[in-house]
């Protein structure tokens, strides 16, 4: 036996491996509202294939050489990023969300593979949770009214409204001013807060941000996040609450779904893990330009002069991402077929 | 005894509070309690006739007159408490204060330095958990004609939970089917950075391959990832699994196959999976490690463990049953751990081959002292004590304070909060090392 052994403890090596999420310190003030306004959701989380807000000030020139970019964000800053990157500038391989594919340029499909979050634990009316975690944020910034009413609809059948008296809700929806990129929708808090109600039941419980994210078990407990993906699709709560034993309703099957096929899995936690799956677009109609539209003609001449005016630029994009929510609501039955 | 409506957020703090209050019930053929549970109340100033919780406190203290105040509770911190009690009265109607300490001691020491301003020369007897903890607090005490004035009470552990129950063993094997002179080496906790979770795993490669028996490692409890902020050592969720992940996956696939992450486990649950394991490893070297539920818990149901000789699990050691531990020393290259013992403390444990009832003899031993029934005479003889006036906290305090909160700490790596012999924490985490290795080190 070897005598004298000896370990030497050193947790700073740590941060070497755990830098290259590090965000550059010099974020505009754009950059800072928007991920600022996300938080919790946009709060960074670990993963092999480096998971990453690309709209949150992450700058794209760090990471030429990763063999994976996990795009996390929704459908608005995941199309303004194929409108604004080229495919030629990435080496490696591009992550989108499955529910996202529609979002891929034809001259990006070689270069982009889909994700999904799978979780160990699956929850319908047929096996039930002892707890339902459901967060978001009771503006329409996540979901409007008309979204949010459609997503809680959809948990209580999932669950059977019958059943949720047996299970104990507990609710998170920090509350968000809607001043980020134009107001989508009128506020009213209390047309959110009625349909959570109304859908599920009086008796929810509202946990600090302190509490929730202290607490480390989360086994036996359905995670619904309402939101309807048009800013950030892949979010920390769901990973921090599967990560600690939490599930996911079980996903209902969609027409797209039969055109992914798995081709590995990557584990992010005990209890959950990421999918990367190919997408066979050969019985898939053309990608659907949102600047192709007959609409957006009338906006050309804006992009002209934002190339050349920085206050004009802002203001475009503020324009650009409604006109972008509106183009994928408007079209959500011709792109999900 | 003052405590708090909220619940800690803090795991083991949640077993702790209970038990220490059952301790303190277990007393009441000598001690009259009553409680004071603090509910907050924001904005009630602004109600005409209505009456913060610290006035309350207040007007329940000048109304009943009790010989002692005691804090059993980790949060809100007591000093933060006695500040605001001292709007609402004279320092000399607050009756003697007792405090137990709590790991987070470092953590809160702006809040603790409070006392200074508030409280000297006020009777305080302050109670830690563990001898690395009664020295810590008394390095950053003025003492009084040179002596320290800290009780040690270990916290107690619940019987009712945790116990040895051969038949639970039995069964759990079988269930598992692992054979009689298999051994099973369990690490119950979370698997955080500073528990060094990955040391035992490289440890464990090491011994599957020098072992004659067949061995396996359960490793129970779930990953966090608060890493070592007062260092500014930061990750983002679920770097520590994907850490832990990578190094069992560079193992050959008989080694990775005798690992196994059991997850977030019930008590139940937990109990028969110490019934069902060989012995015990942790080589935490956790800041603020005061005392160690975990493998006090274990200790509790019989298990032959070994610690790092570290903070509060330095404490568990006693001839009436198998705790060793693990030499550890502060040097400029960070922490050195004396890996040599693992493998003679695994070898002893099976060629000790323990019976059921030895096991059993173990536990019992380890209850009668650290339960909540066993240990309540310490606490009795404790609360009989002499009472000494607080003569203050001393710059060390001041200073940890300082560098701990600082607006810039958290963001980089601290020079004088990270592990090294020639800077702060060195005078600051030499007193969680046991005391002969510190004078082996002098």
């Amino acid at each position: 036996m070897k005598k004298n052994k000896e370990e030497y403890v050193q947790w700073s090596y740590d941060i070497i491996q755990n830098a290259y999420l590090n965000k550059p310190e010099d974020l505009t003030p754009q950059d800072n509202t928007y991920m600022n306004y996300l938080i919790p959701f946009s709060y960074d989380y670990f993963g092999p294939t480096n998971p990453m807000l690309v709209f949150g000030g992450h700058s794209l020139n760090d990471i030429p050489n990763q063999k994976f970019l996990t795009i996390r964000d929704g459908i608005i800053p995941t199309s303004i990023f194929f409108r604004d990157i080229s495919p030629s500038s990435f080496k490696g391989e591009v992550l989108v969300h499955k529910d996202l594919w529609y979002t891929v340029p034809d001259a990006w499909r070689e270069k982009v593979k889909y994700f999904n979050i799978v979780s160990k634990y699956q929850y319908d009316s047929t096996h039930l949770p002892r707890k339902i975690f459901i967060a978001g944020a009771l503006n329409s910034i996540l979901a409007d009214p008309d979204e949010l009413d459609s997503m809680i609809k959809e948990l209580r059948d999932g669950i059977g409204k019958e059943n949720l008296h047996k299970i104990e809700v507990f609710a998170y929806f920090p509350s968000k001013r809607n001043d980020l990129w134009g107001n989508w929708e009128e506020e009213n808090i209390l047309r959110f807060s009625a349909s959570l109600f109304k859908n599920l039941k009086l008796e929810l419980k509202v946990p600090e941000w302190k509490l929730i994210h202290s607490e480390n078990d989360y086994s036996d407990t359905l995670y619904y996040e309402v939101n309807s993906g048009a800013l950030i699709k892949d979010s920390y709560l769901t990973h921090f609450t599967l990560a600690r034993g939490a599930g996911l309703l079980k996903p209902k099957r969609k027409k797209i779904d039969r055109f992914f096929s798995v081709k590995s899995q990557i584990r992010l936690s005990l209890y959950h893990q990421l999918d990367i799956l190919e997408l066979d677009y050969t019985h898939l109609g053309p990608y659907l330009d949102p600047k192709n539209d007959k609409h957006f003609n009338y906006f050309r001449k804006m992009i002209e002069a934002s190339t050349k005016n920085k206050k004009i630029n802002f203001k475009w994009e503020k324009w650009y991402a409604t006109y972008l929510k509106r183009f994928y609501r408007d079209n959500k039955s011709r792109l999900m077929e | 005894m003052v405590t708090s409506q909220n619940e800690s957020t803090w795991g083991s703090c949640r077993v702790i509070s209970p038990n220490l209050q059952q301790a303190y019930s277990s007393l009441a053929d000598d001690f009259k309690f009553e409680s004071f549970t603090l509910v907050q109340k924001p904005f009630v100033n602004n109600i005409p006739g209505s009456k913060d919780e610290f006035r309350e406190l207040a007007d329940t203290i000048m109304a009943s007159s009790p010989d002692y105040l005691c804090f059993p509770e980790h949060l809100p911190v007591p000093s933060s408490i006695l500040k605001k009690l001292k709007m609402f009265m004279n320092a000399k109607d607050i009756p003697p204060v007792i405090i137990h300490i709590y790991g987070d001691f470092t953590y809160f020491s702006h809040e603790w330095t409070l006392l200074n301003e508030n409280m000297m020369d006020h009777p305080i007897k302050f109670i830690a958990a563990s001898e690395s903890q009664q020295r810590l607090i008394n390095f950053f005490l003025n003492k009084e004609n040179g002596q320290d004035y800290v009780e040690k009470y270990l916290f107690p552990v619940n019987e009712k939970e945790y116990f040895f129950d051969p038949q639970e063993r039995r069964l759990m094997r079988e269930e598992l089917d692992i054979s009689d002179n298999e051994k099973i080496i369990l690490y119950a906790g979370r698997i955080s950075l500073q528990k060094n979770v990955d040391v035992l795993i490289k440890e464990f490669r090491q011994i599957v391959n020098a072992s004659k028996l067949p061995v396996r490692l359960w490793i129970a409890g779930g990953f966090d990832d608060i890493g070592a902020s007062f260092m500014g050592i930061k990750h983002h969720e679920g770097f520590m699994f994907n850490k832990i992940q990578k190094l069992v996956d560079s193992f050959p696939e008989d080694v990775r196959n005798k690992i196994h992450f059991w997850g977030q486990l019930t008590k139940q649950k937990l109990r028969k999976v110490k019934a069902a394991s060989d012995m015990f490893m942790s080589f935490s070297l956790y800041h603020d490690e005061d005392y160690g539920m975990s493998p006090a818990e274990a200790l509790a149901t019989g298990l032959p463990t070994l610690l790092t000789d570290w903070g509060g699990y330095s404490s568990f050691t006693s001839p009436a049953w198998n705790c060793s531990l693990v030499p550890v020393e502060i040097t400029s290259f960070g922490h050195k751990l004396h890996t040599s013992v693992i493998e003679d403390f695994y070898n002893s444990v099976c060629n000790m081959n323990l019976t059921d009832q030895e096991r059993e003899k173990q536990a019992k031993e380890f209850i009668k002292e650290f339960s909540i029934k066993g240990s309540s005479h310490k606490l009795k003889s404790i609360l009989n004590s002499e009472m000494r006036p607080f003569k203050g906290f001393n710059w060390g305090l001041n200073h940890l304070s300082r560098i701990y909160w600082s607006p810039g700490n958290g963001k980089e790596i601290n020079k004088d909060l990270n592990p090294s012999d020639d800077n702060f924490y060195f005078h600051v985490y030499q007193n969680y090392i046991s005391q002969k290795r510190k004078q082996e080190k002098v």
